[in-house]
């Protein structure tokens, strides 16, 4: 069972794994560490995702390398309309978003199952066969996906330290009331982080449709994920997404490929309530207060 | 005679920093005692050990010759030891007479069955807790806002709340953390009074501040603490003038700047 | 309590008592009855938020009960109430085991935590499907013995299982012991300060509470004489905690409004089940932006704003001053 075949197996899919987790996560993190807003929506955003690239890529035959983004995009920005009507009553409002959010997820669903119907469907592939690489075979599709993943990441990561927005982003999260007296344009700064967030989602949720299925009900794996990963890597902090997006996609691509999906989803929970029950601040985070 | 609170060879880190290291002092019965030390000496994480809201890393907190090393709060504050807070000074949400009542738990506490049944004995106790309540009030001048939110109050009546709800519960040492901090002179020498009173009426005191001249004015013995380490001990005349002391406050590169003009 | 209120209580009651021979094509009693099994949930998840802590389990716990009550009944042939007491013990051991690891959790993590929790067990009641019949649950669950097998038997038996739950939950917030889990919730520090075992009062009110809607569990398989892990999902936790919300999460009255409500809403809008969903999301955006204190707390502003005093007494804040410290 574990020869080198199936750990290069493992390997593969656990980087494509946590390369979409990674995503998922940075969105949800990045509006719980600036706008404090815990968006229970976060995996319909990855569904709407997942469909727009089944229209761009599925029926209107856009180039597969343009049609994932565009499709995070056009979800991306048809999304500020949520944001204009829905979350900018909750920012700073961190107990009121849950529940709004979790309004809005329901919402969300529900409006896809009466437009789409409740059945599974599934994206076209867009790359079959093997690539060798350096003897060992890679499956294009995996290989697309951690390219476009890492293009993305990589871009976050060049916005967020390198440019003006990036920093105005990161002063915002770290205290409000100091960034607005350095000027800083906090509805502007919001609604950028909200565009990025959204649109790492929404990709994220592009990829994930295309290597499992396109349903309604696909988003709340991808919430779990952002829970999951969010908590072991500490609430608002960006590299902890990062970290334990990592995590996760390794240890339940292992898991899933010796012991089978449930087992797995049991796994990473069980993990996780035990992180916190040690550790509540998660791996990367910081403790804010001393024990109650 | 046998101190109240002793804390022997405490120390406390938090990941590599060492707040606190083998500090070492005693509260003897009846006295005001005073803790002192620059922003950032390790005060507050002095406090929280002791008050059981955080484990030593290693030493002993003796109460009344008990050790009592990582007890939790509420079991101290039945042995007879209660803390104010710095920041979370009041409940804010109901009103003060009902905070006064609310700190009065132990003495209201008949025992969790007669409180649940409604036993006589359990009414008793709360008509008793009352007065106790509205008693304090008065001690502290806050009957005239015994009605009031208080979340409400002004800051110095808040203060002044914290203590009652410290005193509800019939302590024998009150550990007072920053009891003054925002408060102008005027109500740093009633708070001054207050606790004056309190030592009077049989309650060991010790008090956590930076403010010197308010420690000088109130404290029979001082403990100064910089860099989580005890620097001096002694009546406050001899320990203010110690230039240790001088200097951890003004800053050493300062003094030696100021000496060498 | 007023004495007004007391009597318009007693009113309801009487009137709620009568219902099955007031109503005469059993549509009310129906609604009735799930009213009143919502209450439990609602009503025991209270108790939970009057401590500082939101729960996003409490289906699962209430699912705990259900299959606890069906198996000892049909495995195990256990007779009537005790079946009951089992599913009410059941859910509030495994909350006395893992409370104390739980309730030492900041407000968001215990919302997160218990959000996950509850997906474990629905989880489990899937998988194990030899225990508990899988997704496709456990068919032919008996009714609960010969009195309560007709619709006005058990909607009786539902009511006041309901009133019993109302009362014990009421019992713990009114008082001393009020005054302690308000204490608890407004400041954990200053309570603790004050002689009070923190910890311990939040794992008392988290086991009792989850024992009681392990009762809903139980009581709802029989209702349906049926069980399966589709009624044990976060969005029935989501429902309970909505109940609250909605209602109020300062005073009991607030369940029993948000559940009243919640339960006759989908009945309005019966066969649209898609739309239901979406009109119960944009309502819960709704409230949380408009009246995030609940209904209660409307009516009390609207109260204050017409007599334009300040009433002394526990006017708290709108919400669990634990989940609101960011």
């Amino acid at each position: 069972m574990f020869n080198a075949a199936t750990i290069w197996q493992v390997v593969v899919n656990g980087a494509s794994l946590s390369a979409i987790y990674v995503l998922v996560a940075l969105g949800f993190t990045l509006l719980f560490g600036i706008m404090r807003v815990v968006n229970f929506a976060h995996g319909a955003f990855a569904m709407l995702g997942g469909y727009a690239l089944y229209y761009f890529w599925g029926r209107f035959g856009v180039p597969y390398v343009i049609a994932v983004p565009l499709a995070a995009a056009f979800v991306a920005l048809v999304a500020l309309i949520a944001e204009g009507l829905v979350f900018r009553w909750f920012y700073q409002r961190m107990f009121e978003s849950m529940i709004a959010l979790l309004g809005l997820n329901l919402a969300l669903v529900y409006s896809a199952v009466m437009i789409w119907d409740v059945s599974e469907r599934s994206i076209p592939p867009a790359f079959s066969g093997l690539i060798e690489v350096g003897g060992l075979l890679l499956p294009k599709d995996r290989l697309m996906v951690i390219c476009i993943a890492v293009v993305v990441l990589v871009s976050f990561w060049v916005f967020m330290t390198r440019t003006r927005q990036g920093l105005a982003m990161r002063a915002t999260a770290q205290d409000l009331e100091i960034a607005e007296t350095q000027g800083i344009n906090t509805s502007v700064t919001y609604r950028i982080a909200f565009l990025i967030a959204i649109f790492m989602t929404a990709l994220a949720g592009a990829l994930y449709a295309q290597i499992y299925s396109l349903s309604p009900f696909m988003g709340d794996r991808p919430l779990m994920v952002a829970f999951v990963v969010v908590i072991l890597g500490g609430m608002g902090s960006i590299p902890g997404a990062a970290l334990g997006g990592v995590i996760l996609g390794f240890t339940e691509s292992f898991l899933a490929t010796f012991y089978g999906a449930s087992v797995s989803s049991f796994v990473s929970f069980g993990v996780v309530i035990a992180l916190l029950i040690v550790r509540p601040w998660g791996l990367l985070g910081t403790p804010d207060g001393a024990r109650a | 005679m046998k101190p109240v609170l002793e804390a022997l060879q405490l120390a406390r880190s938090f990941g590599g920093v060492r707040a606190v290291t083998g500090l070492s002092f005693a509260v003897q019965p009846g006295e005001i005692l005073g803790l002192i030390g620059p922003n950032g000496a390790g005060k507050t994480t002095v406090v929280n050990l002791i008050s059981g809201m955080v484990k030593p890393s290693s030493g002993r907190v003796l109460l009344d010759g008990v050790d009592v090393t990582g007890l939790p709060p509420h079991r101290l504050a039945w042995m007879g030891l209660v803390r104010t807070f710095q920041s979370t000074t009041v409940f804010g949400g109901c009103t003060v007479l009902e905070n006064a009542r609310r700190g009065a738990f132990r003495s209201a506490h008949s025992g969790w069955l007669s409180e649940l049944f409604g036993m006589p004995k359990a009414r008793r106790l709360h008509e008793s807790t009352d007065r106790l309540a509205m008693e304090l009030l008065d001690q502290l001048a806050l009957t005239d806002v015994a009605d009031q939110i208080a979340g409400g109050l002004p800051y110095g009546k808040q203060k002044a709340l914290g203590i009652a709800i410290a005193l509800a519960a019939r302590p024998h040492i009150i550990l007072l953390d920053e009891p003054v901090a925002g408060l102008s002179s005027e109500e740093a020498s009633l708070v001054r009074d207050m606790l004056t009173k309190v030592r009077n009426a049989g309650i060991t005191v010790m008090v956590i501040d930076h403010n010197m001249r308010f420690i000088a004015g109130l404290c029979d013995r001082v403990v100064v603490v910089h860099h989580g380490q005890e620097l001096a001990q002694g009546s406050p005349e001899v320990v203010l003038a110690d230039p240790r002391v001088v200097e951890a406050y003004l800053g050493g590169s300062h003094a030696q700047q100021y000496q060498g003009r | 309590m007023t004495l007004v209120m007391r009597i318009a209580g007693a009113c309801l009651v009487v009137l709620a008592a009568a219902l099955p021979f007031i109503d005469k094509d059993g549509f009310g009693v129906t609604v009735g009855t799930i009213i009143a099994l919502n209450m439990i949930g609602a009503t025991s998840l209270h108790l939970i938020i009057r401590t500082g802590h939101v729960s996003l389990a409490h289906a699962g716990f209430m699912g705990i009960g259900g299959y606890v009550a069906t198996l000892t009944l049909m495995r195990l042939g256990w007779p009537f109430p005790l079946n009951l007491l089992a599913g009410a013990i059941a859910p509030a051991c495994l909350s006395l085991l893992i409370g104390p690891l739980l309730l030492r959790l900041q407000g968001k993590y215990f919302v997160l935590v218990t959000f996950m929790l509850g997906e474990i067990l629905r989880l489990a009641f899937l998988q194990w499907s030899s225990l508990t019949g899988g997704a496709n649950g456990i068919f032919g669950v008996p009714a609960p013995g010969p009195m309560f097998s007709s619709q006005a038997g058990f909607y009786w038996l539902a009511l006041g299982s309901s009133l019993l739950c109302i009362a014990i939950v009421a019992r713990m917030l009114t008082g001393n012991m009020g005054r302690i889990i308000d204490s608890v919730r407004d400041s954990e520090r200053l309570a603790q300060c004050a002689g009070i075992p923190v910890l311990q009062v939040k794992v008392a009110a988290f086991v009792l509470a989850t024992g009681l809607v392990g009762i809903q569990g139980g009581l709802t398989a029989h209702y349906l004489q049926y069980i399966d892990p589709g009624a044990f999902t976060s969005v029935q936790s989501l429902s309970f905690v909505v109940m609250n919300v909605i209602g109020g999460m300062r005073s009991l009255f607030g369940p029993i409004i948000g559940a009243t409500f919640m339960t006759i809403l989908p009945e309005l809008l019966r066969g649209y089940v898609e739309m239901q969903h979406v009109i119960f999301g944009l309502i819960l955006i709704a409230v949380m932006a408009a009246m995030p204190g609940g209904v209660v707390d409307a009516v009390n502003r609207a109260r204050q704003f017409l007599s334009r005093r300040t009433r002394g007494g526990n006017l708290d804040s709108n919400l669990p001053r634990v989940v609101a410290r960011q």
